[in-house]
């Protein structure tokens, strides 16, 4: 089934990814999300009846490892890509709440 | 005017005790440098790739064994995706529609009935500390293994919810799942929170409320918001669906963000991890390996050792102090009713005012327990067990134990023998004869009198049992 996507829709989901996408660019972003959309739609199309949901490929599942500590990074190590850092931190502009 | 009634259900988080992280080796600990208990992992850096910690899956499924849930054969990880500088992957790895735990309760003291909706593991996000000069971001914590233990809104009061947290954070101390301490952020607790008429079947608007770190605050906050949202609607207005912060010092919850936009974190199943199967005789072996549960210790101590329901509950409540009571009393059951009332009152007391942590306290039980049958036995008098108590607990250059013992010797022994009481005696007869005479007419309740005169005479160090049994003989009992 096709998906309607609108210059709102758009917004919304440029603001959850924090893209920024020109207000002139919208239609054009939306008409191409749409034949993104499509594309994947062709799966529908599939009969599932009875057919479990697989969640992984991968058929063995989880291998746990043991509750063992080894030694990390240093924290020079740590903060080496870091574009600013304070105090051993790492140091982002100013967020609240 | 319109009863109102409060709906609440309880989101608690607790730290498990395991020494590493839950998707990497780095150590889980408190303090330190900051940033220097991470990794690639950790820290979020492409390419790495994190792996389970079986010990954080043997945790879990021990607290969904002591809730009374039903643990799911296979759980699936699922990423929790928003933007804030503490979650350096841009998502957290936590279990959305396939939880390791679903449908458990709890059993309040009341025998109240309060459902466990789910329990499910997450990775912790580090530290933001927010200045002038930006936010400081220490990633230590991030990757800290958690369960996520979501209640029903079925608790309709303050005492109801701190009642089930008491019971829940039993719960996961006595099985090894958490350490509880509350102050330190190891459980944390949110609740969700409406009121609605009395007789109504629709919620009202729910409120969250944040950053409740004790027992206290959270029945404070939680009684706070019920009056405020009453408040509201008392005076037309309405509640507003938000989240709400408790602030301690002012004594009230604060609006923090509303909810106008709801969060979309966009769960998807994390493909880095594939499904949780458990096998089940593994999960069979985790179910025998169960310990006697708070409930059921409960039970016990009141049945089989006779204590009275409140003091059952406070030994029960820290399990580090029921499983000491339980060590010290084996050799002596006929002592376990009034031992336990013992350290509820006189060594509760002590411990309120002195600065002894309580693996020391564990450790001196035979000495607390030999103390207490002294004083049962007469061999102290109440001021000499009350005198020795103090010293003990204030000796900071000794241990608990040893300082009891020090005490001990230092308290001497009590007066009980009558040739040394049966002067003193006489003498309070002779100073008294009016009460004499009023004894000597019936009046029996005058004998704590006598007892009390000759006690002072002896400076509190006389057996209390003699004196009676004496005063009775020479007075005609």
């Amino acid at each position: 089934m096709a998906v309607r996507v609108d210059a709102a829709m758009v917004r919304q989901v440029a603001k959850l990814a924090k893209l920024s996408v020109a207000e002139a660019d919208l239609p054009t972003v939306a008409r191409e999300l749409e034949r993104v959309l499509a594309l994947v739609a062709v799966l529908d199309e599939v009969d599932v009846t009875g057919v479990a949901p697989l969640i992984h490929p991968h058929a063995h599942g989880l291998q746990p490892r043991p509750d063992v500590v080894h030694a990390g990074l240093t924290q020079a190590q740590a903060l080496a890509n870091a574009p600013a850092q304070l105090d051993g931190c790492f140091l982002t502009p100013r967020v609240v709440g | 005017m319109t009863s109102f009634e409060a709906v609440i259900g309880l989101e608690v988080h607790a730290q498990l005790l395991t020494a590493s992280k839950i998707f990497c080796s780095c150590a889980v600990s408190v303090g330190g440098e900051p940033n220097t208990r991470t990794c690639p992992v950790c820290l979020g850096l492409p390419g790495a790739l994190p792996v389970l910690n079986a010990e954080v899956v043997r945790l879990a499924v021990r607290a969904g064994l002591g809730t009374g849930c039903a643990i799911q054969p296979t759980s699936v990880f699922a990423r929790k995706n928003y933007f804030y500088p503490d979650l350096p992957k841009g998502y957290q790895i936590t279990q959305a529609e396939l939880p390791i735990c679903l449908d458990g309760q709890l059993t309040l003291d009341d025998g109240k009935v309060a459902r466990i909706q789910r329990i499910h593991l997450e990775e912790d996000a580090g530290k933001s500390i927010h200045g002038d000069s930006g936010t400081r971001v220490d990633l230590n914590r991030a990757g800290t293994p958690l369960v996520e233990i979501v209640g029903h809104p079925d608790l309709r009061s303050a005492d109801e919810a701190v009642a089930y947290l008491r019971e829940l954070r039993g719960i996961l101390v006595t099985l090894g799942v958490c350490d509880g301490n509350m102050e330190e952020g190891s459980l944390r607790c949110d609740a969700n929170v409406s009121v609605r008429p009395l007789g109504q079947d629709a919620f009202g608007t729910r409120v969250e409320i944040k950053n409740m770190n004790s027992f206290r605050s959270v029945r404070d906050a939680i009684g706070y918001e019920i009056d405020r949202q009453v408040g509201l609607i008392a005076d037309g207005a309405r509640v507003v669906q938000e989240t709400r912060l408790w602030n301690m010092d002012l004594a009230r919850t604060e609006s923090m963000r509303s909810k106008e936009e709801a969060a979309d974190y966009r769960y998807f199943p994390d493909p880095d991890l594939p499904p949780l199967h458990l096998d089940p005789a593994w999960l069979a072996a985790q179910r025998a390996d169960l310990p006697e549960l708070p409930a059921a210790r409960k039970a016990r101590y009141q049945q089989a050792l006779a204590l009275d329901a409140r003091t059952a509950a406070w030994l029960v409540e820290e399990p580090a102090r029921a499983v000491a009571f339980d060590q010290a009393v084996a050799e002596a059951p006929a002592l376990a009713a009034p031992f336990a009332a013992f350290l509820m009152t006189q060594v509760q007391a002590q411990l309120q005012r002195s600065a002894r942590p309580w693996p020391e306290l564990a450790a001196a039980m035979p000495a607390l327990l030999a103390t207490c049958g002294k004083w049962r036995g007469g061999q102290l008098s109440n001021k000499m067990l009350t005198e020795l108590l103090q010293a003990a607990f204030a000796d900071p250059a000794r241990t608990l134990a040893d300082a009891l013992a020090h005490a001990a010797a230092q308290a001497g022994a009590v007066v009980s023998d009558d040739g040394a009481l049966e002067p003193v005696l006489d003498g309070v007869l002779a100073q008294f004869p009016a009460e004499v005479a009023k004894y000597q007419a019936g009046q029996r309740q005058l004998t704590g009198f006598f007892v009390g005169q000759v006690m002072r005479a002896l400076g509190g160090k006389a057996d209390a049992k003699a004196i009676t049994a004496l005063l009775a003989r020479k007075l005609g009992g």
